[in-house]
């Protein structure tokens, strides 16, 4: 079969499930007959020996840990190193040249003098070797007499713990293989790797008749790459609805894994993998899915380990397609403004049809029309999630356009607004809803370009009721913007007596958006609050700014 | 004048305040914000032994117990001026000598945007002993906001003990309180929950002819409020003081304010200025000045 790939791939029976039998008692009945959601399961060597490598191995139980690290492999190789004036000095660019890849004291003058490498990370170094200068090389007596190394760990960098000592080298070279002043080693004798991040050598011997020749710091160590990938492909038997995610993975403190997907043959970005269990989120249908797994540890000699990725996919679809776009492509940043978003479908017969539609943004939606007539629909914005899912009374079997009017609000640069499609059908087969993501249509585009200058970044604060009472109003509403924020950040409502004692304190994080919290009138112990005046506080705190509003509000009953 | 405290006293009141300074903060309920004026506010609101002062009328029922004058006062306050919509307080206070105490008459109003509140309070404190005055006041508190209205009332109760002479320069007097010691619902539907609830103050004051310390401990609703106030006349400026106070809730900074404030006193006038402002949170809402003007016949 073309679409198979040439390396092995595994259906896993067991999580394969077919027609439900009484779909096929039913001959199928009103459903598409062959719906079957299957998984496909890549564990073990077979399943990801095809896939390229970087800086990880797959173990012979099949699991996939980072590469150790190799004998010779040199971690200061082109990192940073210090002189004890903060001064980058060449002795980490593996050369030994004489002049600009040597350092050279220029006087005898030198007790005192250190360089500190910087690792980037703790790692576990095991040996350290201080080469000599091109110049020392042809006069050896220019090479250092007396030397102390020593290590310090990121959490405590001004922590040195020692590595090797002398105080009377003739050795044209600093190695501590063969140096017994290693401070710890294991009862066979051999130096037991030491954690850290920066190595520091200093010169504790002055001698007054030679100046300092040093070429280049190695310094070699255990454990492992700190980071590593696995790049991959998996095909389906033709365009499918790709399902949940999910892998298994172990991660001890300090090291993650990620996992990255996206269509096979896209030009895009990877993306998704920030949970465990998901959908998959690009645009479907699809033929096969690129991975990539990304493993990463901040400790030296901890690896996580891959087990298996498994992918859901149904080829049974919600829409043999689904294109996306919206008009008008700029709005004015701050005000709500009024937008028609064009969904055009084609829908097979074997399709489920589509009975639930998502957009990627909070709208309130005025009016859906199909092929230019009127439906009827159901619709819920949630504004936290920044959402707009609507249900229609019957599946949509017949291929047209979708128009779904309604207004937004645009507070960046560019809001994109995807749509997927969903069948209660697939639903009840599947049991979960496997949302179809659609595409952007060639004709238009999703994304709405904010323009104008940005609003502040916390609008006024609007309260309703005033006065408010828990018993007739059961909820006091605080609605406000907050706009011009890059990154999610937590978004805060305190309440306080008239006397300036807090008594409740609600929040959110999000992005910029229209927030709407609610305050049933109880304190932070669940007591309802006697009648009175109260102060409130709305609070963002951004990376760069911050912003807050005050004000008053009536509780009475 | 109050014998010297007894000297096997000494180290009973020496523990007690020990005792009342590690105790554990409290503020709570509607009508929290009274006409409490701008000495008592520079003194971080500790003034439970504080007497004859006519805005002790809103703090302990008895402080005006050994009042032999006539003297009334008023206190302006624009609260947290940081909000859009600033509340204003105004208060007035009289304190008469009657039938051998003190008669204590207050009224105030508190006025925001959709909300008005007014406290009105009558009460009488007289000495039972040479050290010992009592006192008890009546309180009606009464809101209005659109379409809903309520008055409530409560009662208070508190005392003053002269302890005396510590040593040659040192004068030590005890006060203590129980505000709403019966009160009926703030709620317009009478709902219980909206009881406000109990206070209980013990208040310490220690001063000579020129200083004097004062701390208060008020436990309400599970909280326990530490406050403090230092008062100094101002040596070469007569009639001048200095005052600075503070409290803490829970023994937590967040949750106290820092208060100071300027007292001029020419002839039988009286004039008081304050500002505090909140340490927690609750700084956002700006600090508060308070202005009072009192008279006391001679």
């Amino acid at each position: 079969m073309p679409w198979l790939p040439a390396w092995r791939r595994r259906f896993s029976s067991k999580l394969v499930r077919g027609c439900r039998a009484w779909l096929v008692l039913l001959g199928c009945g009103a459903f598409p007959c062959g719906a079957d959601l299957r998984t496909t399961t890549l564990a073990g060597a077979a399943d990801f020996a095809p896939a390229a490598l970087a800086e990880v191995q797959v173990q012979p139980d099949g699991l996939l840990i980072l590469a150790p690290l190799a004998e010779e492999t040199n971690l200061a190789l082109g990192r940073l190193v210090l002189d004890e004036y903060g001064k980058k000095v060449p002795l980490s660019d593996g050369s030994v040249a004489i002049g600009g890849s040597e350092w050279i004291s220029g006087t005898p003058n030198v007790f005192g003098r250190t360089f500190t490498v910087d690792l980037g990370m703790d790692r576990a170094i095991s040996r350290v070797r201080v080469v000599p200068g091109g110049t020392a090389q042809i006069q050896p007596e220019y090479f250092i007499r007396g030397y102390r190394l020593e290590a310090s760990t990121q959490r405590q960098p001004e922590k040195w713990l020692l590595l090797a000592e002398q105080r009377a080298n003739f050795r044209p070279t600093v190695d501590t293989t063969f140096d017994s002043t290693w401070s710890i080693v294991d009862e066979l004798g051999k130096p037991v790797p030491r954690r850290g991040r920066y190595v520091k050598l200093t010169l504790i011997r002055q001698d007054r008749s030679n100046w300092v020749s040093l070429g280049d710091i190695e310094i070699y160590g255990a454990g492992y790459e700190r980071q590593g990938q696995l790049t991959g492909e998996l095909g389906f038997p033709g365009p499918v609805n790709a399902g949940r995610l999910s892998w298994q993975a172990g991660t001890p403190a300090g090291t993650q894994v990620r996992v990255l997907v996206r269509g096979a043959g896209e030009d895009q970005a990877p993306i998704w993998g920030a949970t465990r269990s998901s959908l998959y989120p690009g645009p479907e249908p699809v033929r096969g899915l690129e991975y990539r797994l990304v493993l990463e540890t901040a400790d030296p000699v901890i690896t996580p380990a891959f087990g298996e990725l498994a992918v859901d996919w149904d080829p049974v679809l919600v829409a043999r397609q689904v294109l996306g776009s919206v008009q008008p492509e700029t709005a004015r940043k701050g005000d709500e403004t009024h937008v028609v978003y064009r969904v055009e479908l084609e829908i097979g017969a074997e399709d489920y049809g589509v009975e639930l539609l998502e957009l990627g943004m909070a709208l309130s939606v005025e009016a859906i029309r199909l092929n230019g007539a009127d439906l009827a629909y159901n619709w819920h914005a949630d504004n936290e999630q920044g959402s707009t899912q609507v249900s229609f009374g019957r599946p949509l079997r017949d291929s047209g356009v979708l128009e779904i009017a309604g207004k937004g609000l645009f507070l960046k640069d560019q809001t994109a607004i995807p749509v997927a499609v969903g069948s209660r059908a697939q639903e009840a087969l599947d049991g979960y809803l496997n949302w179809q993501n659609a595409g952007e249509s060639p004709a238009g585009t999703w994304t709405v370009r904010g323009i104008g200058l940005p609003p502040g970044l916390l609008s006024e604060v609007e309260v309703s009721p005033r006065p408010f009472s828990p018993f007739r109003d059961e909820r006091l509403a605080f609605g406000f913007v907050v706009g011009n924020l890059q990154q999610p950040t937590e978004v805060s409502l305190e309440i306080f007596s008239l006397g300036g004692t807090k008594v409740r304190r609600l929040s959110q994080i999000g992005g910029a958006r229209a927030y709407h919290l609610e305050w049933d009138g109880h304190d932070q112990d669940g007591r309802l609050l006697a009648p009175g005046l109260y102060l409130y506080k709305v609070r963002v705190d951004a990376e760069d700014n911050a912003a807050s509003r005050t004000g008053t509000l009536v509780v009475a009953y | 004048m109050p014998p010297a405290v007894p000297a096997r006293w000494s180290w009973r009141i020496k523990a007690l305040i020990g005792w009342l300074l590690i105790w554990a903060a409290a503020a709570h309920g509607a009508f929290e914000v009274n006409g409490k004026g701008a000495r008592t506010a520079a003194l971080g609101g500790a003034f439970g032994a504080g007497v004859d002062a006519v805005e002790g009328i809103w703090i302990n029922p008895a402080a005006n117990a050994r009042g032999t004058r006539w003297s009334a006062g008023t206190t302006h306050v624009l609260l947290y001026p940081g909000l859009e919509d600033s509340p204003s307080l105004n208060a007035l206070a009289l304190v008469a000598p009657v039938v051998g105490g003190g008669l204590q008459v207050g009224f105030s109003a508190l006025g925001a945007l959709d909300w008005d509140e007014q406290v009105g309070v009558v009460g009488y404190g007289r000495p039972v002993h040479p050290r010992l005055a009592l006192g008890m006041d009546l309180r009606s508190g009464g809101w209005q906001t659109t379409g809903l209205s309520h008055r409530s009332w409560s009662i208070d109760l508190g005392g003053i003990y002269e302890a005396g002479w510590v040593n040659a320069r040192h004068y030590l007097r005890l006060g203590w309180m129980i505000r709403d010691w019966w009160r009926s619902s703030q709620a317009a539907g009478g709902q219980g929950g909206a009881k406000p609830p109990r206070a209980f103050t013990l208040g310490v004051g220690l001063g000579g002819e020129a200083q004097q310390v004062l701390v208060d401990v008020e436990r309400r609703a599970g909280r326990t409020q530490l406050r403090a106030g230092y008062e100094s006349a101002v040596l070469g400026m007569a009639g001048l003081s200095l005052r600075l106070g503070g409290s803490t809730l829970n023994l937590d900074w967040m949750g106290g304010e820092l208060g100071g404030g300027v007292g001029y006193r020419w002839g039988g006038w009286r004039f008081d200025f304050s500002y505090t402002y909140p340490l927690g949170p609750s700084g956002a809402f700006g600090g508060v000045h308070r202005v009072s003007l009192g008279y006391r016949r001679p």
